[in-house]
């Protein structure tokens, strides 16, 4: 796999209003892959911003190096950047008094494309993100929703291959950030680009990220494949729902290892661990010597936003 | 290439905004224009009497006249700076291959352009409302322009650097602008004469209120109007640099 992106032991320490030292960062290392929606994910003060912009030169590391294609941030500069784009603001990163259309022809520019190529590639542009009947109005007047992705067609006008997003759907409607989302789907399986989202919105991360790097407090407490973090925590079990029990089956069931039994509303709640089978029959057999009715069966299942309290849970204790 | 890309850019937005801009732009036009007509109503009610900066009304055209342009590009980058950190177009400026200093020049570049429009402007409404008549030699007041441009420029650096690392400075660069009205008027006396733009001021008001040009200026003058424009430009450019560096290290450049 090619790796488009190296972050090595980036450390950063804010020297704060009143010489107050904010360390925001420590000894953050991580690589991305070419090819991939990657998400750096973490709840709001984590370093999360911080990274993003040291990664765009726009914040200074105390330490650790960024290598963008092989191309160190630090020393070769121009390079780097020309490799990058970023929208840091949802749709504050472009200018309200223009047109979209201006707009792009601005950023392009002063990314050093070349208009002819831009004379094509801008309607397309235009037309894919549905901006081409607002191509002509002020941004001002545009949606929230409709600036995010004028944002976004910003990046993608510059020609960088990798495009690092802080927060792409915050403050956005469900209509919008589902927009968004399939965009930046789009954006990796059409054009092979490699797009780094930010953010602390589970769903958006389950939904679209292939990798995430989790951090807390400036450390990264995660790194690992979606699917993967999901079967590390997912929780084998099975839930039954059933009705009133007799004293007898309650003590047969309490003897069955792991089995938790716990009262609900009109009986009782089993969960039992699934990597047994065996514990299923006997606390079926016990269920069954009085026909005691099943209410219901499920598996449990665990979203990412657990995963993610678990994760940051164990960081803390 | 991609530097004058990046300027041709810079200078058809300059012009969009200020076209679609334009009532703006002569609301403004028309309070300078009211401004001047104060001081030029109050000077002339005094009878000339008691005011010793610009002793003739002629003068006092091209003294404010000058000011006025050199206003104008000196709050330039300061100014620009500030609106694209409340926009938030600050940050990708920073990240354009050619780099925010760059990119910072071409937009005094291309503001010094589009002002030249209201400068003239205003040369001609003031040239007509006080009857006066002036000498507009234009090779011979290039040079002195430019010199004038480079100190004020060289400020426009500097306080834009200032701008980068604290945002809360608007109350300050008001000052800068009254200060801009000494350093115009002041008399090119042995010291003053170091002052940014107070030299080139002074012969601008030579050739175009006592018709003299080129062949007047001692080469003194335009040793030192030479050397201290240079200076005042470098020196704006390093800080601008230094406080770039600096604001990047505070994780202050653009919004926070
Ligand atoms: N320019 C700055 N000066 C001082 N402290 C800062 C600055 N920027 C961020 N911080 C602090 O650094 C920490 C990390 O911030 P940030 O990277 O913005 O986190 P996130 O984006 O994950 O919310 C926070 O505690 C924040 O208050
Ligand atoms: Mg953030």
């Amino acid at each position: 796999m090619d790796i488009v992106l190296k972050v090595n032991n980036l450390t950063k320490t804010y020297s704060g209003s009143e010489g107050k030292q904010v360390r925001a960062l420590e000894e953050i290392s991580f690589e991305v892959p070419r090819g991939i929606i990657f998400g750096l994910l973490g709840p709001n003060g984590a370093g999360k911003t911080t990274t993003i912009k040291s990664i765009c030169g726009l914040v200074q590391p105390d330490a650790g190096s960024i290598s963008v294609n092989g191309w160190d941030v630090q020393c070769q500069r121009a390079k780097a950047l020309a490799q990058l784009t970023a929208v840091l603001e949802g749709n504050r990163n472009i200018y309200w008094r223009l047109t979209p259309r201006e707009n792009l022809e601005f950023f392009a520019a002063i990314r050093g494309r070349k208009p002819r190529r831009l004379n094509r590639e801008i309607p397309e542009l235009l037309e894919v993100f549905g901006l081409t009947e607002k191509a002509n109005q002020p941004v001002r007047k545009l949606s929230r929703g409709m600036q995010q992705k004028l944002a976004l067609a910003v990046t993608l006008v510059t020609g960088a291959p990798i495009l690092l997003l802080d927060e792409p759907t915050l403050g956005l409607d469900v209509k919008a950030s589902y927009e968004i989302r399939s965009l930046l789907r789009r954006i990796v399986q059409e054009e092979q680009r490699t797009v780094i989202i930010t953010t602390h919105d589970m769903n958006v991360v389950q939904d679209i990220c292939q990798h995430v790097v989790i951090i807390n407090e400036g450390r990264i407490v995660a790194n690992d494949n979606i699917q993967h973090l999901l079967d590390l925590f997912q929780v084998r079990s099975y839930d039954l729902v059933v009705g009133q029990l007799t004293p007898g089956q309650r003590t047969g069931l309490e003897q069955i290892p792991h089995l938790r039994l716990e009262p609900v509303n009109s009986g009782w709640q089993i969960s039992l661990d699934m990597e047994n089978p065996t514990l299923l029959w006997q606390a079926l057999d016990v269920l069954g010597s009085e026909q005691t009715p099943i209410e219901s069966v499920s598996r449990k299942e665990l979203n990412f936003e657990k995963v993610f309290m678990e994760i940051l849970g164990g960081a803390k204790a | 290439m991609k530097l004058w890309l990046g300027f041709a850019a810079m200078l058809k937005k300059e012009i969009i905004l200020m076209r679609r801009y334009f009532v703006n732009s002569l609301g403004g036009i028309i309070t300078i224009y009211i401004i001047f007509m104060l001081i030029f109503w109050g000077y002339t009610g005094l009878g000339g009497a008691g005011l010793k900066l610009g002793t003739t009304i002629d003068s006092l055209v091209v003294s404010y006249v000058t000011w006025l342009m050199l206003m104008m590009a000196w709050q330039t980058i300061p100014y620009t700076l500030l609106q694209e950190t409340q926009e938030g177009t600050l940050e990708q400026l920073c990240m354009s291959p050619l780099g925010l200093t760059v990119l910072s020049a071409f937009k005094l570049i291309a503001g010094v352009l589009t002002d030249l429009l209201v400068v003239i402007a205003m040369l001609a409404l003031t040239m007509a409302t006080t009857g006066t008549s002036l000498n507009i030699d234009i090779i011979s007041l290039l040079p002195l322009i430019l010199f004038a441009l480079m100190a004020v420029s060289g400020l426009g650096f500097f306080f834009g650097g200032i701008t980068l690392m604290y945002k809360r400075i608007q109350s300050y660069l008001q000052i800068v602008q009254f200060a801009l009205i000494a350093l115009v008027a002041a008399d090119p006396s042995p010291v003053f004469r170091w002052l940014p733009a107070t030299l080139p001021s002074h012969w601008i008001r030579m050739v175009m209120i006592k018709g003299q040009n080129l062949s007047y200026i001692p080469a003194g003058d335009w040793l030192t109007m030479l050397f201290s424009s240079l200076l005042y430009l470098f020196v704006g450019i390093a800080v601008f640099k230094l406080c770039e560096a600096k604001a990047r290290r505070q994780g202050t450049l653009g919004h926070f």
